[in-house]
């Protein structure tokens, strides 16, 4: 049984070769594979709740010719827990495992939030910009939501994977290629959907990425 | 002021997140919201403190890997924890 979990003191990882073998068949068949319980409880409790205090601005995608809209995450204590998190060398050598994709050097995340019945949408994309190489969408939301499914297609039109990631804390993550396109269906019910989605990136991390303002300070000079 | 000898045990406090981004330890503080980037040698520090937890044993350790006068290490290790314990990083451990 495969075990990938996310905490604040460590990233662990329980999976044989056989399983990540799995893993990586699953992601090649179906250009994504789940991660269940990629959190930690701690940390999952930790986001619902500081999501809330860092609060939420709008965001129009520009770069899309329907320009959808929903809520981004202010810069903050949120978010810079997450960068920290998805940028851990065995989470990354773990993702590399599982994609076959041995450029990814770092994850660089957004909090985003789509409220039911409030017009938040998405449009078909690719996501083929700025070194991107596969995408992971962790559920942050405080419970579980209705709608939101996350579809893929092979272009020009047939869907080949569809997943909602409706349980908190769970995660999915999956391909971006030439020949491939995705979306998130609009939430329904009463529940937002929130989570922290992003980029495996061929790029290093540089600590000043994604966190707020840079207070990071030089404390011990080499003697 | 935080009163550091090098008879103090220290450890992580649990507000704290840490991770090693490109060998340099980034430190984030929850409860405050600020982070704190280490270089190499503060890595190793904190490395050191997350095993030893006793600063006379972090010293003797550093000795052994760095070269510099013991006095300067002992020195620099008080300082730096010092500043840990007072931006709330690490705490005394009873």
């Amino acid at each position: 049984m495969t075990m990938i979990r996310l905490g604040f003191k460590q990233t662990s990882i329980r999976a044989s070769a056989i399983d990540l073998e799995r893993m990586r068949a699953c992601f090649e068949r179906d250009h994504a594979v789940v991660l269940p319980e990629l959190l930690e409880p701690d940390v999952l409790a930790f986001a619902v709740r500081q999501v809330e205090v860092d609060g939420f601005e709008e965001r129009v995608h520009d770069q899309l010719s329907s320009r959808p809209v929903d809520l981004r995450l202010k810069p903050g204590v949120a978010s810079a827990a997450f960068m920290l998190l998805t940028n851990d060398a065995p989470f990354l050598e773990f993702v590399r495992s599982v994609t076959g994709l041995r450029d990814i050097r770092s994850f660089r995340g957004v909090i985003h939030r789509r409220v039911p019945n409030a017009g938040h949408d998405d449009a078909w994309h690719n996501d083929l910009v700025d070194s991107r190489l596969a995408v992971l969408s962790i559920n942050l939301s405080a419970e579980p939501y209705d709608g939101g499914v996350l579809q893929i297609r092979e272009v020009p039109g047939r869907i080949v994977y569809e997943f909602a990631n409706t349980r908190p804390g769970d995660a999915v993550l999956f391909a971006l290629g030439d020949g491939l396109e995705h979306r998130v269906t609009p939430p329904e019910g009463r529940v937002a959907r929130t989570v922290c989605a992003g980029w495996f990136r061929s790029e290093a991390v540089r600590p000043s990425m994604g966190l707020a303002d840079s207070n990071a300070t030089k404390l011990l000079q080499t003697p | 002021m935080t009163e550091v000898s090098l008879q103090t045990a220290v450890r992580a406090s649990d507000d704290v997140v840490v991770r090693e981004l490109d060998g340099e330890a980034v430190l984030l503080n929850l409860a405050s919201g600020m982070y704190f980037g280490l270089d190499s040698v503060g890595t190793r520090l904190w490395q050191l403190i997350e095993r030893h937890r006793r600063l006379s044993a972090i010293v003797a350790a550093m000795c052994d890997e760095f070269d510099a006068p013991a006095a300067t290490i002992e020195q620099d290790v008080l300082r730096l924890v010092t500043e840990l314990v007072e931006k709330g990083l690490v705490v005394v451990a009873q």
